[in-house]
């Protein structure tokens, strides 16, 4: 099973218009494709707005897109251009533009600091740590099951060959032990 | 209290008789009846219980978040209503339909079912109890039926009707007022604390306009957030020579938000009183 | 199995590629109606990038992404006399915090049977449109351009302050109106308190 195949059903539908579709598809792939932008615009308020630019644009091109590469590639080219145009632009404004400072500028509404700013948090080693522990902890039937899945990049089918059980139960102990990782991770970020 | 609307028969404006009564009570249980329960309230992804006890004694209720942080603090209310509009004056803004209602906290009901006669307004879906008139569920909706809340009594106890005082409405002068309100929509209360605020209805719906003065160095513009059925917009403009922040809050369209801000206007004598 | 597993499962199989129909026609209803299936599938994908070690951002554009979408084309500006800036006659800049969730209950249905049929006046007609969809930050004045300005970042944010600052003066000052005095208090949210 690759990535390709996974977003095939999404692109797909996708394609005809299904606007539901594309959104799975940018809940599933938005952090990683601002991350990618934040390695070319330092603000975060900016890799908002370019990120989004690049989904709306991946969205109108979609008709075009034939898969012969996997939709995360297309997607990340479409990003990283986006991001160097963002930059480009950027650098030819007025300087009169340029100037303005965000800090003084968000300061001009009085009250504004007790809001919470955009989260920009990089989601890094402590969401895997937690993740990892997370499924060393699981029963082994459902830790064998996940790990052959998302390490291995095993389908289903091969799974249940591994594992000598129907497709059905692998099925049902990947969907378990991901929601057991979740509801680990939950409770654990919770209680910080 | 203001009468807005004079009529009072019924044919006037196209409600049964019946129908007018129901009205009529179910907008001013609330302002006689004392009663104590629980209250579901969902709206958002939220969902709380709040126990309540509306009593007598000096117009004042009690509330505690019961799905809140463990010794959530009891909160105060005021019982005391102020009827803007009856069931006449709402007739030319909203329909009316009453059907018989699902029992609510095992109390026979009316379903009385209220449909905006424009986009500029919610619907409401309310069953009310049969003997004290009270709303026990109510659903707010968009004209096309998307709910945007809802609440009701898990269980309640009503006691005998008294009599609560009508507060007299306060008119004290104010640096603004509201020109063109969005139809049906007419200013019904002034308040100067914390900033000067404007509240409006249409006799069902409200919201207030708080007026506050802004930073010089803020742009106009213009944003809003939606939580349930509640709006809040907010705009900044200049008038009276200096930047002005207006927030509409009320459980309204977001197009209806807008237009309320578009009526704000500098009064041009001090003291004056609402144009609208 | 529980209806809301029973989602989760299908949830699980189209994140492998290995759904038939019938799971994604199920997540896709659950992701368009409940919030929570939403989060779901965000939330297995960040700790799925987490665990393969795949570099991410917490970020969510998503509802700015879907309100773009659908309202691109639809921008018709009118001018204010007043205020001397454009205000677009469809809904802008609004967002919905805190997850948005259509209740259980009446539908589609619950206004039909009455008189008088409901007539859009002013540019309401796309707040319909946007209840009950999510809705994220619009561009004001401008069909061209898909990110929100820094104004309208600014204002959002003006506006759910001011949510917060004022939800109990707005719940004294309008408790009285109401059929139920109670329900503007219980409707303060925590954090104005």
């Amino acid at each position: 099973m690759t990535a390709r195949e996974t977003d095939q059903q999404l692109v797909k539908r996708a394609q005809r218009g299904d606007t539901r579709a594309f959104d799975l598809l940018v809940l599933k792939y938005q952090g990683r494709i601002a991350a990618l932008i934040s390695r070319y615009i330092n603000n975060s308020a900016e890799v908002e707005d370019v990120a989004q630019e690049a989904f709306i644009k991946a969205f109108r091109a979609l008709p075009k897109f034939r898969g012969e590469s996997a939709f995360y590639t297309w997607l990340y080219r479409i990003a990283a251009n986006a991001a160097k145009n963002h930059l480009v632009a950027r650098g030819r404004r007025p300087t009169s533009d340029a100037d303005v400072d965000d800090a003084e500028y968000f300061d001009a509404a009085e009250g504004l600091r007790d809001t919470e700013s955009p989260e920009d948090t990089l989601l890094g080693d402590e969401l895997a740590d937690v993740v990892r522990s997370a499924l060393e902890d699981l029963p082994e039937e459902l830790r064998m099951a996940l790990t052959l899945r998302e390490f291995d990049g095993l389908s289903y089918e091969e799974i249940a060959e591994v594992m000598e059980c129907p497709v059905g139960t692998v099925r049902s102990r990947i969907f378990r032990a991901r929601d057991a990782v979740d509801i680990r991770v939950r409770a654990q970020l919770r209680g910080e | 209290m203001i009468a807005l609307c004079s009529g009072t028969a019924g044919a006037s404006c196209g409600l049964s008789a019946d129908n007018e009564q129901l009205i009529n009570a179910m907008l001013q249980a609330a302002d006689t009846t004392a009663y104590s329960g629980t209250i579901l309230l969902e709206h958002n992804s939220e969902r709380q219980f709040v126990s309540v006890n509306a009593s007598r004694e000096g117009g004042k209720g009690s509330l505690r978040r019961l799905t809140s942080r463990a010794n959530a603090p009891t909160e105060h209310f005021s019982t005391v209503g102020m009827r803007t509009a009856d069931a006449c004056a709402l007739a030319a803004r909203y329909g009316f339909e009453i059907q018989q209602g699902q029992p609510v906290a095992g109390r026979s009901t009316q379903r009385l079912t209220i449909k905006p006669r424009d986009t500029l307004r919610f619907g409401y879906v309310i069953e009310v109890d049969d003997i004290s008139a009270l709303p026990l569920r109510v659903i707010t909706a968009t004209p096309d039926g998307q709910v945007l809340e809802r609440y009701e009594f898990a269980d309640i106890t009503i006691a005998a009707e008294s009599d609560w005082p009508t507060p007299p409405l306060t008119r004290v002068p104010g640096r603004f007022l509201m020109a063109s309100l969005p139809p049906g929509f007419t200013v019904v209360a002034r308040r100067m604390t914390p900033v000067e605020t404007l509240i409006v209805s249409d006799g069902f719906a409200a919201a207030s306009v708080f007026i506050e003065p802004a930073a010089d160095k803020l742009p106009d513009g213009e944003g809003a957030v939606l939580h349930g059925s509640t709006v809040s917009y907010t705009r900044g403009l200049s008038m009276l020579g200096q930047q002005v922040l207006v927030t509409v809050l009320g459980e309204i369209p977001l197009t209806t938000a807008r237009l309320v801000a578009d009526a704000v206007r500098p009064a041009p004598l001090p003291g004056e009183i609402d144009a609208d | 199995m529980t209806a809301a597993d029973t989602v989760k499962e299908s949830m699980s199989a189209v994140m492998d590629g290995e759904a038939n129909e019938m799971d994604l026609a199920r997540v896709l209803r659950a992701a368009a109606e409940e919030p929570s299936s939403r989060s779901d599938w965000l939330r297995h994908h960040q700790q799925r990038a987490a665990l393969l070690g795949q570099a991410q951002v917490k970020i969510d554009i998503s509802q700015r992404v879907q309100m773009a979408l659908k309202d691109n084309a639809k921008q018709h500006n009118r001018r204010h006399p007043m205020t001397g800036f454009a205000v677009a006659a469809s809904v802008t800049l609004a967002v919905v915090f805190g997850g948005q969730q259509l209740l259980n209950g009446p539908s589609a249905d619950v206004f039909k049977q009455l008189p008088g049929g409901v007539v859009p006046i002013q540019g309401a007609a796309p707040v319909q449109a946007s209840y009950g969809a999510p809705i994220a930050a619009q561009p004001m004045n401008t069909s061209s351009r898909s990110a929100p300005t820094r104004n309208q970042v600014l204002y959002e944010q003006l506006a759910r302050e001011r949510f917060y600052r004022y939800s109990t003066e707005h719940a004294q000052a309008t408790a009285a109106l109401q059929p139920n005095h109670l329900i503007p208090y219980a409707r303060i949210p925590e954090r104005a308190k």
